[in-house]
C-alpha cells in the first residue's frame, strides 16, 4: 500500500521537479539560519556560527543530489545525466553526428512514410462504427466462385428466420464506371459518377443522412417517383450547402428527380449522387450482375454460423449446391494489399538494417577516439554496465534526432510517396502522419538505436584497462578492426544487392511494358468522349455521321471514327456469336467506318468498311485474326456471316490482333470482333478516335468545337492522347517500378556512404603504416591499390551473398513482373557490375588520400 | 554509488524520525535533527542534511505529512507530523527491529552444542 503510494508520489514529483527543488532549498536555508541562531546563543561569532552550522549540516550539493535521487526514480535521474552527457559529446563531433543522423533520418523517414500507408491500408481501412460486424456476402457453387446474391435471395433471407440475424443491403458497384447520368442543376449539365444503393445500405454501414432521409422501400418499387441522395461534396459545390435542398428537383438522365437526403462527408466520396436500387423482372433473380452485397451481423453472431444458416435457407429454395460466404468488410477491403505492403516493408526493413550497420560502423570507428575518455570513466569508478548504458543512451540520442528528422522528411514527402504506392486505398481513408505513425517512428528509433548501438557499446566498454589511458589520441587498438570493417561492408553490400536487384527487375519489366505492341499506334491517336445530353437513338442516328464529318473537316485529321468504348479503357463487353451450330464468346466493340484507319489497326484480309457500308442491309463486321481463326477455322473469313444479338452480320475484313482492353491483357479466349455501330438507347459515351498527320495546333479545342457545333447539346470530356490511355493502364507497374527504384537507390546510397566511411576510417587508421611503406619506397598508386583491395574482397563476397539472397527474395515480386523472370540473368549480372563499380568508387575516393600521406608527418604523429 | 549502505542508514534514520515525532509531536527540520541528536545523547554523529532525503521518503510513503508554518523565531519552516499510517508503521518497524536484534542476539549466544545440533539436522545419516 505504502509502496504504491510512494510510487505515485514519485511520479508526481517527476512533474513538480522545480517546485520541489525550491522547497528543499528553502528548508535548508531555514535550517541553517536556525542552527546559526543556536550557535550564536552559545557564544560563537556570526562567522564561526555559520561555519559550524554548515559543518553539522553536511554538503548541501550532496543533499540536493540525494534528495533528487530519492524523489523520483534513480534510473530517470541517471538517464537524464546520460542524455545531457551524450548531447555534449555529440556536439564535439559534429561531422560524425551529421552523417549518422542523416543516415538514420533517411531510413526512419522511409519507414515512417511507408508505415503511414500501412496504417491507412491495414490499421484503419474501415471507418464505420463497429466495423467487425459488417460483412460482404457472396454465394457460389465452388470456393472460388463469389457472386453477389440476387434480390430474390436477399428477400428470401429477410423473410426467413435465417435472415433475422442480419440486415441486408445491396450496393451497385458495377454502375460506377458505366453510369452516364447527365445531371442538370442550375442549368449546368455535367457527367458524374452515380452510385446505386438499396434501402439498407446506409444502415449496414452505420451512416446516416445529414439532412433529409435515406431510401425507403417505397423508393425501390418500380415506377415510384424518382428520388436521389446527394453526397456532401455535391451539396457543398453544386447546391451551395443550402439548408433547404430537400425536396428540390434535379434532372437525372433527363428525368426530374427529388433530392431526398444529403450524405455525410467521407462516404464513397467519388460518388456524388445516389439513386435507389430499383430492379424488376428477371434481373431480380440474377446473381452476380456486378453488385456487391453487405450485411451487418447482429452483435455477438459469428460469421461462420450466420453463413451456415443462410446457406441452409438457400438450400430450401434452390437445388444448386450454393454456399454462402461472409467476408468481413476489413478482409474484403484489404485482401489485395498484402503482397505490395509486404514487399515495401521488406525493402524498408533492409534499408533500416543498412542504416544500422552504417551507424554501428561509424560508432565503432569513432570509438577509437572515445577510448581514453571511457578509460578515465572506468578509472574513476564507472562499472561496465554504466558505460554500456552511457553508450546506448548516446545511440538513443542519435536515433531520436534521426527519428525527428525522419518524421519531418516523411511528412514533407508523404503526398509524393502515397502517389507512388501502387494500392487502391479506400477513398475515405487518407495516409497521414498521425499519432500512431509518430508512435511507430518513436518505437523504430529506439529499436534502431539498440540495433546499431549494442555491438559498439559492448565492444567499447570492454577491456578498458590502463593502456588506453596512456594511448592518448592514438588510433591504435581501435574498436573497428580491419576485419570488422570488412564484415560491415559484406553485410551492407549483400543487402544493397537484394534491394537493387528488385529495383532493376522492376525497371526491366517496365521497359518491356513500354515496348508492348498493342496492335495499333497509340502515339498518333487522339480520343474524345462525347455525350449527348438527351441520348435518344434518333438523336444519335443523325448526330454520329455529322460528328464524324465535322471532325474529319479539321485540317490535318487523317482519319476519324466513333466507337462505343475508348481503346485501352480497361474494360470490355462480352457476348456470344453463333456460326452455324457453334457458339463462341467474343469481345464486342461497336465502331463506325474510319475507326480502323484512325486507330491504325492492321488489315490482314478483305477491306476496312467505308461510309457506304453503314447503309447495307446486313450490317458489317470486322474480325480480329484470332476471332477469324476461332469462328471460321480453315476458311476464308471474309464474306462469311454469323449471328450475334439476334442479328446477322457479314464479315468485311480481318485485322491484326490488338490489346484493346489493356496493354497488359492479351485475351485470346474472347477474341475481338468489331461490329457496325448502331444507335443504342442504353449507349453511353461516343468515343471519337482521330489520327492526325503531324501535330495539329490546338487540336483539343478544334475537336471540342467540332463536336458541339453540329447538333444536339453534348458534354465533351477531356481530349486524351493514345499515350495517356496507355499510361492509365500501366499506372500500377509504373508506381511499383518508381517506388522500388527509389527504395533501391536509397539502399545503394546508404551502402556507398558506409563503404566510403569505412575506407576513409581505414585510411586514417593506417596513416602510420602508409607512412612507413612510403618511406621505404612504396609507390602511391600501390598504396591506394592495397587500401581499395581491402574493400574489394568484402564487396565481391557481399555481391555473391546478395545475389544468392536476391534469387530467393525476387520470387516475392514475381507477380509484379511483366514477361520478366524473377531470376533474369541479365538483370542480375548488370546489378552485380553496377554495384561492384560504385562500391569500388566509394572506396577509391577516400583511398586516394593515402597517396598524399607525408611519411615524415605520419611517423611523427606516432 | 553504494545504495545498499544508504538504504540501511535511511531505514534506521526513518525509524528514529518516526519515534521522535511520535514522542514530541510536530517538528520542523532543524528542531527534529537537534532532538534526534539530543535523544541519542549526542552519540549519533550524523550529517543533519541527510535528514531531508529521509523525510522525503517518509512523506512519499505517507507516514508523515508536512505543512509550512512559522518557527518559534518567526521563520517560515516546514513542519512535519506523524500520520495514522505512520503510527502503524512504527509498530511494524519496532517489531522488525526486535526480530533483527533477536537474531543477532542469538549469534552472540552461540556455543558448541547448538552448532552440533545444527550439523546433525543437516546430515541425518
Amino acid at each position: 500500500m505504502s509502496r504504491l503510494r510512494s510510487f505515485a508520489a514519485r511520479l508526481r514529483a517527476l512533474l513538480r521537479d522545480r517546485e520541489i527543488d525550491r522547497d528543499l532549498r528553502e528548508q535548508i536555508d531555514a535550517h541553517l539560519d536556525e542552527a546559526i541562531d543556536e550557535y550564536m546563543q552559545q557564544g560563537l561569532s556570526p562567522a564561526d556560527a555559520r561555519r559550524a552550522a554548515l559543518r553539522s549540516l553536511g554538503g548541501i550539493a550532496r543533499i540536493h543530489e540525494e534528495h533528487r535521487e530519492m524523489r523520483t526514480f534513480a534510473w530517470i535521474e541517471d538517464a537524464r545525466k546520460d542524455m545531457r552527457y551524450a548531447c555534449r559529446s555529440l556536439r564535439r563531433a559534429p561531422g560524425f553526428a551529421f552523417v549518422a543522423v542523416l543516415t538514420l533520418a533517411l531510413a526512419i523517414g522511409a519507414a515512417t512514410a511507408i508505415f503511414s500507408v500501412v496504417d491507412a491500408a491495414l490499421l484503419r481501412p474501415v471507418p464505420y462504427p463497429r466495423p467487425h460486424e459488417i460483412v460482404a456476402v457472396t454465394v457460389g457453387e465452388t470456393f472460388e466462385q463469389r457472386l453477389a446474391p440476387s434480390v430474390v435471395d436477399i428477400e428470401g433471407w429477410r423473410e426467413s428466420t435465417a435472415g433475422q440475424d442480419n440486415v441486408f443491403a445491396r450496393i451497385g458497384m458495377g454502375r460506377l464506371l458505366g453510369s452516364r447520368p447527365a445531371i442538370v442543376d442550375a442549368g449546368t449539365p455535367e457527367r458524374l459518377s452515380v452510385g446505386t444503393a438499396s434501402v439498407d445500405l446506409l444502415e449496414v454501414f452505420g451512416v446516416f443522412p445529414m439532412l433529409g432521409r435515406g431510401f425507403t422501400a417505397e423508393d425501390e418499387r418500380p415506377g415510384a417517383p424518382g428520388v436521389v441522395l446527394v453526397n456532401y461534396d455535391y451539396w457543398q459545390t453544386r447546391l451551395d450547402g443550402a439548408a433547404d435542398v430537400i425536396g428540390r428537383s434535379i434532372l437525372l438522365e433527363g428525368v426530374a428527380t427529388t433530392i431526398a437526403g444529403v450524405l455525410p462527408p467521407g462516404f464513397y466520396p467519388e460518388r456524388m449522387v445516389w439513386r435507389p436500387h430499383v430492379e424488376s423482372g428477371p434481373m431480380r433473380a440474377m446473381r452476380g450482375t456486378g453488385a456487391s452485397v453487405y450485411a451487418r451481423l447482429r452483435p455477438g453472431r459469428a460469421a461462420d454460423a450466420v453463413a451456415r444458416d443462410l446457406t441452409a435457407r438457400l438450400a430450401t429454395v434452390t437445388k444448386r449446391p450454393l454456399r454462402v460466404h461472409l467476408t468481413t468488410l476489413y478482409d474484403d477491403t484489404t485482401s489485395g494489399y498484402g503482397l505490395t505492403l509486404a514487399t515495401l516493408s521488406g525493402a524498408v526493413g533492409l534499408i533500416m538494417l543498412i542504416a544500422c550497420v552504417n551507424v554501428a560502423g561509424l560508432l565503432l570507428a569513432r570509438g577509437a577516439t572515445r577510448r581514453p575518455e571511457l578509460a578515465i570513466r572506468t578509472a574513476i569508478g564507472a562499472g561496465r554496465g554504466r558505460l554500456i548504458r552511457q553508450l546506448l543512451v548516446e545511440g538513443i540520442v542519435l536515433a531520436l534526432a534521426g527519428g525527428v528528422a525522419g518524421v519531418i522528411l516523411a511528412y514533407v514527402t508523404l503526398e509524393t510517396i502515397v502517389g507512388l504506392v501502387p494500392l487502391r486505398l479506400p477513398p475515405n481513408v487518407t495516409p497521414a502522419v498521425n499519432l500512431q505513425v509518430l508512435g511507430f517512428a518513436l518505437v523504430v528509433s529506439v529499436i534502431t538505436s539498440i540495433g546499431f548501438g549494442l555491438a559498439p557499446a559492448l565492444k567499447l566498454s570492454r577491456a578498458n584497462d590502463g593502456t588506453h589511458l596512456s594511448a592518448g589520441r592514438s588510433r591504435h587498438g581501435s574498436a573497428l578492426t580491419r576485419r570488422g570493417g570488412q564484415l560491415l561492408i559484406v553485410v551492407e553490400v549483400a543487402m544493397a544487392v537484394v534491394l537493387v536487384t528488385g529495383a532493376a527487375l522492376m525497371i526491366r519489366s517496365f521497359s518491356r511494358i513500354l515496348a508492348i505492341d498493342v496492335g495499333f499506334e497509340p502515339e498518333t491517336v487522339v480520343t474524345m468522349e462525347v455525350v449527348p445530353i438527351d441520348g435518344t437513338p434518333e438523336i444519335q442516328k443523325g448526330y454520329v455521321p455529322a460528328l464524324i464529318s465535322s471532325v474529319r473537316a479539321i485540317p490535318g485529321v487523317a482519319a476519324a471514327g466513333v466507337a462505343n468504348r475508348a481503346p485501352l479503357d480497361g474494360s470490355g463487353s462480352y457476348s456470344g456469336a453463333t456460326i452455324g451450330d457453334r457458339s463462341i464468346t467474343i469481345a464486342r466493340r461497336s465502331v463506325t467506318p474510319g475507326y480502323f484507319e484512325a486507330l491504325g489497326l492492321r488489315l490482314r484480309q478483305g477491306r476496312f468498311p467505308a461510309d457506304v457500308d453503314t447503309s447495307a442491309a446486313v450490317p458489317f463486321a470486322v474480325l480480329s485474326e484470332s476471332a477469324a481463326r476461332a469462328m471460321f477455322p480453315n476458311q476464308v473469313a471474309v464474306g462469311q456471316q454469323f449471328v450475334h444479338m439476334k442479328q446477322t452480320w457479314t464479315v468485311l475484313g480481318v485485322v491484326g490482333d490488338a490489346r484493346n482492353k489493356s496493354p497488359l491483357v492479351r485475351d485470346l479466349e474472347r477474341p475481338d470482333v468489331y461490329l457496325a455501330y448502331q444507335p443504342d438507347p442504353r449507349a453511353s459515351a461516343l468515343n471519337v478516335v482521330v489520327r492526325q498527320t503531324g501535330r495539329i495546333p490546338r487540336l483539343a479545342e478544334q475537336l471540342r468545337r467540332a463536336a458541339e457545333s453540329v447538333g444536339p447539346r453534348v458534354l465533351v470530356e477531356p481530349v486524351r492522347s493514345g499515350r495517356n490511355l496507355f499510361d492509365d493502364r500501366v499506372a500500377t507497374p509504373r508506381q511499383q517500378t518508381t517506388l522500388l527504384s527509389l527504395l533501391g537507390g536509397l539502399g545503394l546510397l546508404l551502402t556507398l556512404v558506409g563503404i566510403f566511411g569505412t575506407t576513409a576510417y581505414a585510411v586514417a587508421r593506417r596513416t602510420t603504416e602508409v607512412g612507413i611503406r612510403m618511406a621505404l619506397g612504396a609507390r602511391p598508386a600501390r598504396v591506394v591499390g592495397t587500401i581499395v583491395g581491402d574493400a574489394a574482397w568484402p564487396v565481391a563476397l557481399g555481391i555473391t551473398i546478395g545475389l544468392a539472397a536476391a534469387m530467393a527474395a525476387s520470387r516475392v515480386i514475381a507477380s509484379f513482373l511483366f514477361e520478366t523472370a524473377p531470376t533474369d540473368a541479365l538483370t542480375f549480372a548488370s546489378t552485380a557490375v553496377a554495384l561492384a563499380a560504385t562500391a569500388l568508387l566509394a572506396a577509391w575516393i577516400p583511398a586516394r588520400r593515402a597517396a598524399h600521406v607525408d611519411p615524415v608527418r605520419a611517423l611523427r604523429a606516432e | 554509488m553504494t545504495p545498499d549502505k544508504r538504504d540501511v542508514l535511511y531505514g534506521s534514520l526513518g525509524l528514529l524520525v518516526l519515534k521522535t515525532l511520535e514522542a514530541l509531536g510536530p517538528l520542523h527540520g532543524y528542531r527534529l535533527a537537534r532532538r534526534i541528536e539530543q535523544i541519542s545523547g549526542n552519540q549519533l554523529a550524523m550529517n543533519q542534511g541527510t535528514l531531508y532525503p529521509a523525510l522525503l521518503k517518509l512523506e512519499q510513503a505517507g507516514w508523515i505529512t508536512s505543512k509550512w508554518a512559522s518557527s518559534e523565531s518567526g521563520r517560515r519552516v516546514k513542519v512535519y507530523a506523524l500520520t495514522k499510517s505512520g503510527r502503524k508503521q512504527i509498530a511494524v518497524e519496532e517489531d522488525e527491529w526486535q526480530k533483527a536484534t533477536g537474531i543477532v542476539g542469538r549469534f552472540f549466544q552461540i556455543h558448541l552444542s547448538t552448532v552440533a545440533l545444527a550439523k546433525a539436522e543437516e546430515d541425518p545419516s
